[in-house]
């Protein structure tokens, strides 16, 4: 297998739970990962200047969002630039409004967002790991809308198993076991691929003027 | 925000003024003579060192409960007050002499306040809010009845020395300026530092992955805090023996106020903290026409706070 590639715009990883999928996302961070995981290309994966990771859950904890978005491991208060990237951000994402509210008022799908926002201060890569899980479908669709939306401006991967934003990449990569198993846009991804990849039968269904994919339920 | 933080400054002031005229001797402000020097040598910089150890306690406790994301952590709790109690009284085993045990007893209480703070971390870390807490009761539970073991020994080795019980739920005594002179010099330096690292430790409250993720390596952040946070407690202990809850209450009492961030739990929870000791004083030391253990008074101040989070009521 060829080495992995980012490509510009959305970029999913797909693959079944422990998989290595949020390893995958660490390392392209820079940050430590234990060894054994992941295995060649994956393994020699180089990380992405700039990125930053994001896991599934931001917690709720007791603080402004205006004070996590500061949050920083440096010895100096926030600088008038830092404040306003701080709150572009924000409202990049349309959720200026909360700048005062504490992280444990707010909704999953609202802590997402400012999650999300807090790492596009940090540079243009934005390392998302499940940004859909556990939101409802309204919720889960506003993450997915901005991930699009940041996609136009910014390099995004992102770790998920919400197959329904698999129209909206443009690039798909897929991983078992901490093997590359394939990547490719989304407009070559066949029924069988994932198939073989989550290993139940999927078939593809059209909707909207789009292909997805569902499980073939045979109960 | 603003009006409840003036009267619970108030609130501290007036009880450091009762804890100057009441107490074993009643002093009023403009006494003469004996009463005179009582009130000022010996009241005076008590009242101080009451301040100071709130401060102290107040910041601990905000330290580790945002370095553990958990907000029972104080450093009663977190093994650092008992095992810093334990060591103080240990240094008397050694077989030294008398007067290299009394010198070795500070360092004695640091070296065992660590091993409490990293047995608690070692054996709470994976289990989330309540298996620290477990730890924590454990290993107070160890330490504490070593101590008491240990203290009955040393009364029948050495009778000349003062019940050393004192250890355990902490008491003032009297302090001198000289006291209130290092203990300043720690507080600030403490407090210095940590309102330099303020925006870290508002990372570090964001959990682990995310901490690491904006560049904090949390675990050298961590230990390094715990350590520095043993060596402030550790000095304390070694002169107000385990005053506990101060620590545990503080902070929280900071949150419910509307504090937000680091910065400002910190800032508030160190106000509160004054507060809480210098009632806590003033009603041990006297009031009741007896001395109490300050650690009895502090633990009845805890128990709203306690039954709050016992319910889960949230502050919001």
């Amino acid at each position: 297998m060829s080495t992995l590639e980012v490509r510009r715009g959305l970029n999913l990883v797909l693959g079944p739970n422990g998989a290595g999928k949020s390893t995958l996302l660490k390392k392209l961070a820079g940050m430590k990962v234990p060894d054994g995981i992941l295995s060649p290309p994956l393994s020699s994966a180089s990380p992405i200047p700039g990125a930053t990771y994001l896991p599934p859950e931001v917690p709720n904890s007791p603080i402004s969002v205006e004070r996590f978005m500061l949050a920083e491991d440096s010895w100096y208060p926030p600088s008038r630039e830092e404040v306003e990237v701080s709150r572009k951000c924000l409202s990049e994402l349309g959720v200026l409004d909360l700048l005062r509210r504490r992280l444990d008022t707010l909704s999953s799908g609202e802590r997402r967002l400012v999650g999300i926002a807090k790492s596009m201060t940090k540079g243009k890569t934005l390392l998302l790991d499940e940004p859909t899980s556990n939101l409802d479908p309204s919720n889960a669709f506003i993450v997915a809308r901005n991930m699009v939306e940041l996609s136009f401006s910014r390099t995004v991967v992102a770790a998920t198993h919400d197959l329904s934003i698999l129209p909206l990449a443009n690039w798909v990569i897929m991983i078992k076991g901490g093997k590359l198993m394939d990547q490719r846009t989304p407009q070559e991804v066949e029924g069988d691929l994932l198939t073989t990849l989550y290993g139940v039968k999927f078939v593809e269904v059209e909707g909207a003027g789009r292909r997805f994919f569902v499980p073939s339920i045979k109960l | 925000m603003r009006p409840l933080v003036v009267a619970i400054a108030a609130l501290a002031f007036v009880a450091a003024v009762a804890g100057l005229i009441y107490g074993p001797v009643y002093t009023p402000l403009n006494s003469t003579g004996i009463y005179r020097h009582i009130l000022i040598y010996m009241k005076l910089p008590t009242v101080l060192y009451v301040a100071i150890a709130g401060v102290i306690l107040a910041a601990s406790g905000t330290t580790l409960q945002t370095l553990f994301r958990n907000g029972l952590m104080d450093p009663y709790v977190s093994g650092t007050a008992a095992g810093a109690s334990f060591g103080a009284v240990v240094a008397f085993f050694t077989g030294a002499p008398l007067f290299l045990s009394i010198l070795a007893e500070p360092v004695m209480a640091f070296v065992f306040s660590i091993i409490g703070s990293l047995i608690v971390m070692a054996l709470g870390r994976k289990g989330g809010t309540g298996s620290l807490l477990l730890a924590g009761l454990t290993v107070d539970f160890a330490f504490t009845s070593g101590l008491l073991v240990a203290e009955e020994y040393i009364q029948f080795k050495y009778p000349q020395l003062p019940n050393a019980l004192y250890w355990l739920f902490g008491d003032v005594g009297v302090k001198t300026f000289l006291d209130v002179g290092v203990g300043s010099v720690v507080t600030i330096i403490f407090l210095y530092l940590l309102f330099l690292r303020a925006r870290a430790f508002d990372l570090a409250s964001m959990g682990d992955e995310i901490s690491q993720a904006n560049g904090l390596k949390i675990g050298k952040f961590r230990l390094f805090w715990l350590t520095l946070t043993s060596v402030v407690v550790s000095y304390l202990v070694s002169q107000v023996g385990a005053i506990g809850f101060v620590g545990l209450m503080s902070p929280h009492l900071a949150r419910l106020m509307g504090a937000d961030g680091f910065k400002e739990v910190l800032s508030l929870s160190c106000i509160v903290g004054v507060a809480v000791m210098e009632g806590a004083n003033a009603l041990a030391d006297g009031t009741f026409g007896f001395i109490v253990p300050i650690t009895a008074v502090t633990s009845a101040f805890v128990l709203p706070i306690m039954v709050r989070l016992a319910m889960g009521i949230e502050y919001t």
